[in-house]
């Protein structure tokens, strides 16, 4: 498999590649030609092109500007909504988003926070429900906004712990600069289970940072007992 | 670490990344008279003057060749007064990234004085590829005059 064809042709990949007739013998091993060294190689020689014209004078003065500069200091979040309540999830902890699918009940185990277990491509995954673990951590009932767009579930996974809470909406995933962040209000933060850190607007939405330490816990708590 | 590499002629060299301020496509420069042919002249970098130095110039005394993959690379230079400068770098087939340990690298077992800066050696299936120490790469002459008419902000002692 590893002897270097030396009577490769210019431009493999249409003719034994993906857009040709799949005959080149790398590609049991590679899968795809964009695996292949050949078809990088092709890619950066694009790079070996004369300087356009105006290509100088444009980068000369491109370069005389100082460089726009983002806020180092961001983390990525996943924003969903529970009832009316937008929250915010760190992205690094997400493994995927699920469309809707049934939970299992299991009898004597399920609880109002841990509902059961859900099938996620094949694997029996701990499906929590993140609306009932607030109502009970906060003590407080809201109203469902009554707009339900779309239904989704999330798969985390953090500490080698994997659970599925759905939600009720996925605004998508956004970068938020750590300083806009703001302390949630005194009277939510003294509570001493609240799993949000903090809040920052985004879109004309307040969104509440969730705490993903506790919240995991939270929710490992929940399916302990 | 990870390391840009680059071209200079067909041989394959490489710089760590830690030293590179930004990668920037070629520009005009402005040429110095009388200034040895290595040194391509300067440029406006985001408001600070940057001399250039050609690498292939300087190894084999013929120019980067002006396409679109030959690229100033900016690197952090400490010079002999251990001041802090941006320094410019002209290679070709600046277009690639590679991943290596400190210690895959070996010692070349040869130095020469000329071309002291290229420094220990690493190979993959391609064949070697020799990695850049920035602060020998002005030559002795070079030195003496290389930032010695400006006023920068003294090296943190690291």
């Amino acid at each position: 498999m590893n002897q270097k064809e030396d009577d490769i042709p210019m431009n493999c990949w249409r003719e034994i590649g993906i857009s040709g007739d799949f005959t080149c013998p790398r590609l049991l091993e590679l899968v795809h030609c964009r695996n292949c060294s050949e078809y990088n190689k092709a890619g950066r020689q694009l790079f070996d092109r004369e300087i356009p014209k105006g290509f100088l004078e444009e980068w000369t003065q491109n370069l005389t500007g100082t460089k726009e500069t983002e806020t180092l200091d961001t983390t990525s979040v996943i924003i969903f909504r529970i009832m009316s309540e937008w929250l915010a999830f760190r992205t690094v902890y997400l493994q995927e988003t699920v469309n809707m699918r049934p939970i299992h009940y299991i009898p004597f185990r399920s609880n109002n926070v841990f509902k059961g277990v859900v099938n996620v491509n094949g694997e029996l995954l701990l499906c929590v429900s993140a609306l009932d673990l607030f109502e009970s951590t906060r003590g407080e009932g809201r109203a469902p906004s009554g707009k339900t767009i779309y239904e989704r579930m999330l798969v985390i996974s953090r500490e080698g712990e994997r659970y599925v809470f759905p939600v009720d909406e996925v605004l998508g995933i956004y970068r938020l600069p750590l300083s806009e962040l703001s302390d949630p209000p005194v009277t939510m933060s003294k509570t001493p289970t609240n799993l949000v850190m903090g809040i920052f607007n985004l879109l004309d939405k307040r969104i509440g940072f969730l705490d993903d330490e506790k919240f995991c816990q939270s929710l490992k708590r929940s399916c302990a007992h | 670490m990870l390391f840009l590499l680059f071209k200079i002629r067909n041989e394959r060299y490489c710089l760590d990344v830690s030293r590179i301020v930004e990668v920037a496509p070629m520009v005009i420069f402005k040429k110095i008279p009388h200034a040895p042919p290595y040194l391509s002249g300067l440029f406006n970098f985001r408001g600070t003057i940057v001399p250039v130095i050609d690498l292939s110039a300087l190894l084999y005394e013929e120019p980067c060749r002006p396409l679109l993959s030959t690229r100033i690379i900016l690197v952090d230079y400490i010079g002999p007064n251990r001041k802090r400068h941006i320094l410019g770098l002209l290679a070709e087939h600046v277009t690639e990234t590679i991943s290596r340990k400190e210690s895959d690298f070996q010692a070349p077992g040869v130095e020469v004085e000329d071309s002291r800066f290229l420094g220990d050696v690493i190979f993959d299936e391609e064949g070697m590829i020799q990695r850049v120490e920035v602060e020998r790469i002005p030559p002795q002459a070079l030195q003496e005059y290389l930032f010695s008419a400006g006023k920068d902000e003294a090296v943190d002692s690291e």
